[in-house]
């Protein structure tokens, strides 16, 4: 080569290289805030998260995982009837989102009035722990420190119960005065109490976590809701829903120690990891509030697409997802039952989008509790690394986490699908405008309910024990309340027994029509599953099935039968998978069961 | 008369300055203490952090559970975010939030979550204190 060709070469290489150094890209901070550029992998995904939002899908049956921040949905676990609450496995330490171990999620089934545990490493429903009957579980949110115990709110029963989840052995404790409304409850982080609403009495209810008893009621805001115990467990923050307020407890003396206004319909709370801040769902000013809890004001407010219920933190406190009711206009329709939506929005300060809401997605159900982990935490089991699982279980730094737990086999790892309206008949009909109430046609009793927000007529039902039942559900709402939005449905679920069953969904101009044989006697309060306005919770009736000769009540039905929940399942097999209900009623024993 | 009304106003006095002190800071039977941890004694699994953000930082002394994980929480790098640390890999000067609470006359840890100084959250507390709003201390 002469010197002019390699003149051109060296020329050459450096254009090629000059080129290439001009097309790298570097990554400016808003690059790092798009999921879209990637960082070094470990492994050939075009896209990895760093979070993962589990979600309790409400009517679909299923747990929700969402990644974080792509939004987009990885999965649909099938759960049950009418998913609500969960905490994930570990501790409770730090804010909403716990310390997880990854081991499990244990999450409220208020349909089929029951906890339905998933194994958050096989992906799959492990095992259903069966509530004491008679009791109308809502929330189970709450975990004792140490990981050991849940304790779940009986709405329906105005019950409270604290359960050991290693077997589903049970203290039971029944809130006076009565009507009382057990809602959503937290547990303090320093093992001592667990704080739960009562939005029949206005109030916070406080209990002992060990020994579990009932201490107190502190008066708060009219019908709060959601109840959550910050980082550094100085304060409970509680949603005074109808009081646009946030009531501030004081853990330490047990009193109200600031009420902070708020935005109007205020629901649920995502505290930071810190304690810093507290971000609220607020139902009717349809925005998130923050509330500054060192200067105990609200600072700001960020708008949303709207009708808020639930919410979610991301565990680095970067992004909060507004978990919205409804999508009025913003999605093609799906049918009687609407997609509703999430919606991520950006809450770092130093963020050029900090406040605004950087994506919104359709989602299936009506999802409840929200709670992210960091997607570290769950385990690559899909390359060739399974039988891991059942050795040697997996490490999370220097914490060695395994599935040998106390009456669990560590060689079997059960993948459950509990029966979600299996064999139920359910069907729509033109819009029924019988008078509402129970009439016999035939051998059938024939039950029309209207619903409306936020009630039905009739709110009591009475059929005999063995009686073949035909209930009428039939929508009248004309404004849904203050939503005024048109893809409202109303719902109607008999928690229990009959939830497995009877699911219906009142959409507008049609009658919804479910058949059932009443064949086991007891009391059970019916509610609406279709999320429906801010009373929407209290949108109840009951459902008495009485036995020969006389009349079903929370202390005379066929409860202990119905305990073992052994409807839950298709298979006798499976049934080996169910632990808890009457059996190990009260056995807990209680100054011997440390919740740190 | 007069001893009695002042035994009344000196009790008030005290038990008004006992509450006024009782959120001066970070207190021992808090449930998460903000700062830099200052010492670590590995054989003995023990870590001390001093806090920051208060009016008087103050050095709690924080024995490790078991289960007490070590874990990135913020990050400049966006591949570190949510990793496991092993507790060899704890450094002195490291900024961290740690979750826990106290037992039987100690403080146990639950979980370490090692955080980023130029963090938003961390720069708003340290704005904040710059203005003289402390964390954990009430307006």
């Amino acid at each position: 080569m002469n010197k002019k060709g390699i003149l051109a070469l060296i020329v050459a290489v450096f254009f090629v290289v000059g080129i290439a150094e001009a097309r790298k890209t570097e990554l400016t901070p808003a690059d790092e805030r798009d999921w879209q550029v990637i960082a070094p992998q470990d492994s050939d995904a075009p896209l990895r998260d760093y979070a993962m939002l589990y979600e309790a899908g409400g009517h679909d049956g299923m747990i929700g995982v969402i990644g974080i921040p792509s939004m987009k949905p990885y999965r649909y676990i099938q759960m049950g009837v009418d998913m609500h609450n969960f905490p994930f496995s570990g501790s409770n330490a730090g804010n909403n989102n716990g310390t997880p171990d990854g081991k499990y999620l244990w999450v409220s089934d208020k349909g089929a009035d029951a906890v339905i545990e998933l194994n958050l490493q096989t992906g799959f429903a492990e095992r259903i722990l069966a509530n004491p009957k008679p009791f109308g579980i809502h929330h189970s949110a709450a975990m004792s420190p140490n990981g050991k115990y849940i304790f779940l709110t009986g709405e329906l029963s105005g019950k409270v119960a604290k359960m050991r989840v290693s077997d589903g052995a049970t203290t039971v404790i029944d809130v006076p005065p009565a009507p009382s409304a057990p809602d959503y409850p937290d547990t303090s982080k320093d093992g001592k109490y667990l704080f739960a609403g009562n939005y029949y009495h206005s109030a916070t209810m406080v209990f002992s976590q060990d020994p579990f008893k009932f201490i107190k009621e502190i008066p708060v805001g009219k019908n709060p809701h959601g109840h959550n115990v910050e980082p550094r467990n100085r304060w409970v923050v509680v949603c005074d829903k109808l009081s646009a307020t946030q009531s501030i407890i004081d853990v330490r003396q047990l009193k109200v120690h600031k009420v902070i206004p708020v935005g109007a319909g205020p629901l649920h709370n995502q505290p930071d990891n810190f304690g810093k801040y507290n971000y609220i769902s607020s139902f009717v000013s349809d925005s998130t509030i923050k509330v500054d809890l060192g200067r105990m004001q609200m600072v700001d407010e960020f708008p949303i697409h709207y009708r808020v219920g639930h919410n979610s933190i991301a565990p680095d406190n970067h992004y909060y997802v507004s978990q919205n009711k409804y999508s009025t206009g913003l999605f093609n329709p799906t049918g009687i039952v609407y997609a509703i939506n999430f919606e991520l929005q950006d809450i770092d300060e130093l963020s050029p989008t900090y406040g605004k809401s950087v994506k919104i997605v359709p989602i299936n159900g009506e999802p409840h509790e929200g709670r992210q982990i960091f997607s570290t935490t769950i385990q690559r089991w899909n390359t060739g690394k399974g039988e891991e699982l059942f050795t040697k279980g997996y490490e999370l730094g220097d914490v060695k986490v395994n599935f040998n737990d106390p009456g669990k086999s560590s060689k079997l790892r059960p993948s459950l699908a509990p029966i979600h309206l299996a064999g139920a008949k359910r069907y729509f009909i033109p819009r029924d405008d019988g008078k509402p109430g129970v009439t016999k046609e035939g051998d059938v009793y024939v039950v029309r309910i209207k619903a409306f927000s936020y009630g039905y007529i009739p709110r009591f039902i009475h059929v005999p024990k063995g009686a073949k039942v035909r209930i009428i559900l039939t929508n009248i709402d004309k404004a849904a309340g203050l939503t005024k939005n048109p893809d409202v449905t109303m719902g109607f679920l008999p928690a229990g027994y009959y939830g497995q069953k009877t699911r219906l969904d009142g959409v507008r101009g049609m009658s919804a029509v479910g058949e059932f044989v009443a064949d086991m006697a007891g009391e059970f309060e019916f509610y609406c599953q279709q999320f429906c306005g801010p009373l929407h919770l209290e949108m109840r009736g009951t459902l008495f099935v009485d036995p020969p000769g006389g009349q079903a009540s929370l202390s005379v039905g066929d409860y202990d039968e119905m305990s073992k929940l052994e409807y839950q399942v298709d298979e006798p097999a499976e049934r080996d998978f169910i632990t808890g209900g009457n059996r190990l009623l009260n056995t807990l024993k209680e100054g011997n069961e440390p919740a740190i | 008369m007069k001893k009695y009304l002042s035994i009344i106003v000196a009790s008030l006095f005290i038990l008004s300055s006992g509450v006024a002190f009782s959120y001066d800071g970070s207190l021992a039977d808090d449930t998460a203490y903000i700062g830099k941890i200052t010492k670590i004694d590995r054989g003995a699994r023990v870590i001390e952090l001093t806090t920051t953000f208060e009016k008087t930082p103050k050095t709690w002394k924080l024995n490790m559970q078991d289960e007490c994980q070590i874990q990135v929480m913020t990050t400049k790098d966006p591949s570190e975010r949510g990793a496991f640390k092993k507790f060899v890999e704890l450094k002195e000067g490291t900024l961290a939030v740690v979750y826990g609470w106290p037992k039987d006359g100690k403080w146990l840890a639950r979980k370490i979550s090692i955080l980023n100084p130029d963090d938003y959250l961390v720069k708003r507390l340290g704005d904040d204190a710059r203005a003289g709003i402390f964390f954990g201390h009430e307006p």
